[in-house]
């Protein structure tokens, strides 16, 4: 039960390029997104996210009022007063609240992204360090979570407590972390095998700084990757559970909702529909695409594909234990 | 993970076939049973575990979810008795994992009918639907990544490989509303846009309300089989072996079908186990955009209506499946794969 | 890949759900006026629209299978006579059964049914009523008044929620008096007897030998068949009691979870007739090329404030929450305008209900001021809101915003219909609900009178109490409308309720359907009464 080839153990690679003490690992990561955005399909798939990103934070101050009663229900933009996207199914612009509904679910996806790359990361990185039975304890609890519908239980979760901001991100978050953990567990296991990792370990310097220092900087490639991926998870997630009714509360704008309440209307008006799906779509490919660049630029074109496949396919357990 | 099977069998320049290595040893599987099996069984008890606690702790239970407007405490407390609702937490527990494990899966609450009379029925809709959208997905992944990594960087494989990438990061719901607004409201009035049908059919009765559904899904799940096909073949196409072949003067055909296709089989295997875990749960959104009568809208329903047996049930039946679906992966994966099943 | 797979089923709550559970006791009856039989116009807030010209136009024709997509339903589904629960419920019960008496569609006053005659004697403390002769149930059975009895007497020893509006009557000593005629003795005087039966709940008549499992009535159609959650099928009773009807062969009432399926199975010709639209439909079903039926009711969903708790326990905040809301931009934004006004009190069938207090109007000055001298000048209030009755989700939101146009905050807090009704409904200080059309005395009977069921404002005003009581003793009509007039305008100054306006009941159909007809009750299909429909072959 030792070696263990895990999807990424190709990210091995990177860590085999970066020396131990190497620059700090914020250099790393501007190494690694530069890489990334030296390549045409990070430069397309970055500058998809900034646009959704700027229409979701700027939005809001541009001057106008997402609740405000404009039009008619579901009038098309020729209406006079709808403006430029028509109105909603309660009368209310859809360039509005366009513009002011996707800093929430944005938010959101950033904070479920951080708890589900974390606490992935910290499982994975101490299963690789310590091995024997912490090592077990760990992935096999892994194993255990994943074999349970994680949507069911979001959705428990949700109808126990309602639609509370913190228990959406806990839940898509925790729902990831598992996939995470395996992710860096298969990365860290053969940085944490290098020598110049037992050699630490060896000078008495206390493990939490082993990790932080010495195993955590060589897993930035991998870490930045997840990252990527599981913002593109987030935001799908977080906007089909909005879709579901778990979004933000009304009046507040929520382009998840908006796609479920102007659904009704699109034949009347589909921007009230296309204009927030249109926009999830491209938060979604944008931020999976460059996840993908960032691999690519860093891994090399097949390696990258593999980590990013790899990485997706993290709930298939590893069979030869 | 699978391109990095294929990397280790390229450098240990074996060539991928499958059968040669049969019968050297039987080590890694039973190994892999030996671990799997018993954890899977934890797994689905930790589910029901949880589920029954969960639906012990949800605010409301079939009670009040039945009477609404009307949960006046006299008819409260006489509905909770008619339908058994006033068991304390462990023996309740005990008692539906007794009936469980002996087959009795109980009687729902909201139908006052078998349990199984209300799931079985949706669950050959939902199961007909993953099925046709794993094999259609699969068929058009395959084709498409062979197609692809046979003439890479090429105008096929460069449009292939973005509408891929693009697909594959597409929520379903979004996925839903386009196809239902291309094919059914909005442009083309082919298909019908919800797929309602009477209690006593069945989906294959008017296959026709498949369509949509059925394609949504496979806009979601096809790019990745695409993607993992070409990634494999791609790898076996420019390993060693295959410039050997290739210098032997094997023919493309040959090349592609004989050498590399082979290698891709472990891939394909295991995004088709990791598409059907996937439809098996990730149907609940098309289920409801549709309306397609299949266990997603059933579990939806339950949970609505505080039918905890019918929860309960589908819930732990879902998570069977998850397990026995990972387990029967993994160990695919290990048949066609010919190096990893060595003992080491 | 678990990724997607986390996505929760649908329906936890929210739009898909949209378990419209309908009916609060509301329904209740109508008109007062001790027979109860006196024509009445005008219900208060605008005139009913006179039933209208029927849809579909031209001559019934008989024949024909039906199918009606309806939602509010659910695997609760229910086909139990004398408790339906959710609009589905009733539409189905409104096949299979009938009642003594029931509401007018046009006016809400009572209209008889099966019986003949319903009379009190003087001081309203015994009541008569005959019933018409030859009326068959689906089994053959002729109905008398001992079906008559047992049916009431079934409803009492189940405490179904008709009970509370059929008044203190003692079915312990009521008698029949001949196979036609039944008389019950009440405890104390019941003047809205007539008004109480003809509420949705009350009187819904089985037979003797009644097997919920195998449902025999006298309505206009057999039970058929029967999956809960999906769909039921009644065929035709051939044996009806009014000559030539129904009209058709067979009625097919078919589940739907959310009003966009409905709209896309009535395009696809999957159904012919949908109900309970929102008024952004109107315009997809007559692109359709199908027709729309919108009937002004009384029905409605309100905020209920509880008078009892903070801040609410102060009248000033009570009415200035009520003088926030613009009530037509209210009814344009929630309901595409089809809707009516409200004025926040019960009754707006009532003849009393009429000139009793003027028309509520947006006052946000006025509002604030209120607001400072009640020492809430920033006021937060939380709003638990639930999918239970017709815009209520929107209901919510609209009056957010408009609220913050005064500078009170709104947090709108949303649960599923069950985890509504099982935690808050009733016990949060701020909170939603539903009525249907009724008259104010049966209404208040079930949600404002000393007992009363639906309670949502905690209201225990003695004085409104002791007038509450001379008016159900009072069996002049004319009498007990000046105290009625009276009751409301307490309620108008002090109530918790606050009802921006009524909701319009959008019924959409093909071209081939007749004889929908606008309806004030606030149930769909002519108040789930399904004789005079028609379909064109």
């Amino acid at each position: 039960m030792t070696t263990h080839p895990l999807p990424t153990t190709s990210s091995a690679g990177t860590a085999a390029r970066v020396p131990a003490k190497g620059p700090k690992r914020s250099f790393a990561a501007l190494r690694v997104l530069g890489a990334a955005l030296g390549t045409t399909r990070g430069r397309i798939s970055a500058g998809l996210t900034l646009l959704v990103l700027a229409i979701a934070f700027l939005g809001p101050l541009v001057p106008g009022s997402p609740t405000a009663f404009a039009a008619p229900p579901f009038s098309n933009p020729s209406v006079p007063g709808a403006g430029l996207l028509g109105t909603d199914v309660l009368g209310q612009s859809v360039l509005f609240r366009v513009l002011h509904g996707g800093q929430h679910l944005m938010l959101l996806a950033f904070l479920a992204t951080v708890i589900a790359v974390g606490s992935g990361a910290v499982i994975g990185v101490v299963a690789a360090y310590r091995r024997g039975f912490v090592e077990n304890l760990l992935m096999r609890g892994v194993d255990v979570v994943l074999a349970i519908p994680q949507l069911v239980f979001a959705l428990l979760l949700l109808s126990l407590i309602g639609p509370e901001w913190w228990l959406l991100i806990l839940a898509v978050g925790l729902s990831q972390a598992p996939q995470t953990a395996r992710v860096i567990y298969g990365a860290a296991q053969s940085v944490t095998e290098k020598d110049f990792v037992k050699a630490v370990a060896v000078w008495g310097v206390p493990t939490r700084s082993i990790l932080a220092r010495h195993v955590l900087p060589n897993l930035t490639t991998p870490l930045m990757v997840e990252l990527g991926l599981r913002l593109s998870y987030s935001i799908v997630l977080i906007a089909g559970l909005s879709f579901l009714g778990f979004g933000s509360p009304p009046p507040e704008p929520d382009w998840g909702v908006m796609v479920n309440e102007n659904r009704i209307g699109m034949a009347a008006n589909p921007w009230g529909v296309l204009a927030p799906a249109l926009l999830l779509a491209l938060l979604a490919v944008g931020t999976n695409t460059f996840a993908d660049a960032i691999a690519r630029a860093n891994l090399g074109e097949t390696r990258g594909e593999d980590a990013v496949l790899g990485a997706a396919a993290g709930p298939t357990t590893e069979g030869s234990k | 993970m699978a391109g990095i099977m294929t990397k280790s069998l390229a450098a240990a320049g074996t060539p991928a076939r499958p059968r040669a290595a049969a019968g050297r040893a039987a080590h890694p599987i039973r190994r892999l049973l030996l671990w799997r099996v018993p954890l899977g069984v934890l797994s689905v008890v930790l589910v029901g575990v949880l589920t029954y606690l969960a639906t012990r702790v949800l605010p409301g239970d079939a009670a009040s979810a039945i009477l609404g407007q009307f949960a006046t405490p006299e008819a409260l407390a006489s509905l909770r008795e008619e339908l058994g609702l006033d068991q304390p937490l462990v023996p309740g527990l005990l008692s539906w994992f007794g009936d469980f494990v002996t087959g009795q899966f109980g009687t729902s609450l909201a139908t006052r009918g078998p349990v199984t009379d209300v799931v079985l029925p949706r669950l050959e809709n939902s199961a007909v639907l993953i099925l046709i959208v794993a094999l259609v997905s699969t068929v058009i992944g395959v084709v498409g990544g062979v197609m692809a990594a046979n003439r890479r960087d090429g105008i096929f494989d460069s449009s292939a490989s973005l509408v891929a990438l693009v697909a594959s990061a597409l929520p379903e719901f979004v996925v839903g509303v386009f196809v239902i607004f291309v094919f059914s409201v909005g442009f083309l009035d082919w298909f019908p846009a919800v797929s309602i049908i009477p209690p006593e059919d069945r989906i294959w009765d008017e296959p026709i309300k498949l369509v949509l559904p059925a394609l949504t899904l496979v806009i979601v799940t096809a790019p990745y089989m695409f993607r993992m096909v070409r990634a494999a073949m791609i790898e076996a196409l420019t390993s060693d072996y295959a410039e050997v072949a290739r210098l032997k003067g094997a023919s493309t055909a040959r090349l592609l079908f004989r050498h590399a296709l082979p290698n891709a089989t472990a891939p394909a295997v295991q995004v088709l186990g990791l598409n059907l875990l996937y439809l098996a749960g990730g149907i609940v959104l098309v289920e409801t955009v549709f309306q397609y009568p299949g266990i997603g809208l059933a579990l939806a329903s339950a949970v609505q209506t505080r039918d905890v047996p019918v929860l309960q049930f589908i819930v732990v039946l879902l998570a069977i499946f998850f397990v026995t679906l990972n387990i029967l992966t993994d160990l695919l994966v290990l048949l066609s794969t010919p190096r990893r099943r060595a003992p080491r | 890949m678990t990724d997607r797979n986390s996505t929760g089923p649908g329906n936890g709550v929210g739009p898909i759900s949209r378990r419209t559970l309908l009916q609060v006791g509301g329904a209740a009856a109508v008109v007062v006026g001790v027979s109860g039989l006196a024509a009445c116009t005008a219900p208060g807030g605008g005139p009913a629209e006179t039933s209208g010209a029927p849809s579909g136009g031209g001559t019934p024709v008989r024949g024909g299978t039906l199918r009606v997509g309806a939602t509010s339903g659910g695997s609760g589904d229910t086909l139990e006579a004398q408790s339906p629960l959710t609009t589905m419920d009733f539409l189905r019960a409104g096949a299979l059964f009938e009642q003594l008496v029931q509401m007018n569609g046009t006016t809400g006053a009572p209209e008889l049914v099966l019986a003949e005659s319903i009379e009190p004697n003087a001081d309203a403390t015994e009541w008569t009523i005959r019933i018409k002769p030859d009326i068959l149930f689906h089994n053959g059975k002729t109905l008398t008044a001992d079906d008559v009895l047992f049916s009431l007497r079934r409803i009492e020893e189940n405490s179904f929620p008709g009970l509370i509006t059929m008044g203190p009557l003692d079915l312990a000593a009521a008698t029949v008096v001949d196979p036609l005629t039944l008389r019950i003795p009440f405890d104390a005087p019941y003047s809205i007897f007539v008004e109480g039966l003809a509420g949705v709940f009350a009187t819904r008549i089985v037979p003797q030998d009644y097997d919920p499992a195998n449902p025999v009535g006298t309505g206009p159609f057999t039970f058929g068949s029967f999956t809960p959650g999906q769909e039921s099928t009644f065929p035709r009773f051939d044996d009806y009691w009014q000559e030539g009807l129904p009209y058709l062969d067979e009625l097919v009432i078919i589940n739907f979870a959310d009003e966009t399926a409905q709209l896309n199975a009535l395009q696809s010709g999957q159904v012919d007739l949908i109900n309970q639209l929102s008024s952004t439909s109107v315009s997809s079903v007559e692109a359709a090329g199908g027709s729309v039926v919108v009937s002004k009711t009384r029905a409605f969903v309100p905020f209920t404030m509880r008078v009892d708790e903070e801040p609410f326990s102060d009248v000033r905040v009570r009415q200035a929450l009520r003088l926030l809301v613009d009530r037509e931009a209210f009814n344009q934004q929630v309901y595409g305008g089809l809707g009516a006004i409200g004025n926040d009190t019960f009754g707006a069938i009532d003849p009393a209900y009429k000139d009793a207090v003027p028309q509520r109007e947006q006052d946000l000055e006025q509002a604030k001021s209120l607001l400072r001298s009640a020492g809430f000048p920033e006021l937060q209030v939380e709003l638990y809101s639930s999918p239970i009755g017709p815009g209520a989700t929107a209901a919510a939101s609209v009056f957010a915003t408009q609220a913050a146009q005064a500078g009170v905050q709104v947090k709108i807090r949303t649960q599923d219909p069950t985890q509504f009704f099982a935690q808050s409904y009733t016990q949060v200080a701020f909170a939603q609900s539903f009525w249907n059309t009724g008259a104010y005395l049966t209404m208040a009977q079930q949600g404002m009178a000393d007992g009363a069921p639906f309670n949502e404002i905690h209201q225990t005003d003695a004085g409104w109490q002791s007038l509450y009581a001379e008016a159900l003793a009072t069996v002049d009509a004319t009498a007990r409308d000046a105290l009625v007039q009276e009751l409301i305008r307490f309620d108008y100054e002090e109530g918790g309720y606050i009802i921006p306006a009524y909701f319009p009941g959008i019924e959409g159909m093909n071209s081939r359907v007749g004889g929908v007809t606008e309806n004030i009750t606030g149930l769909p299909i002519n108040g789930s009464s399904w004789q005079g429909i028609w379909l064109q072959s």
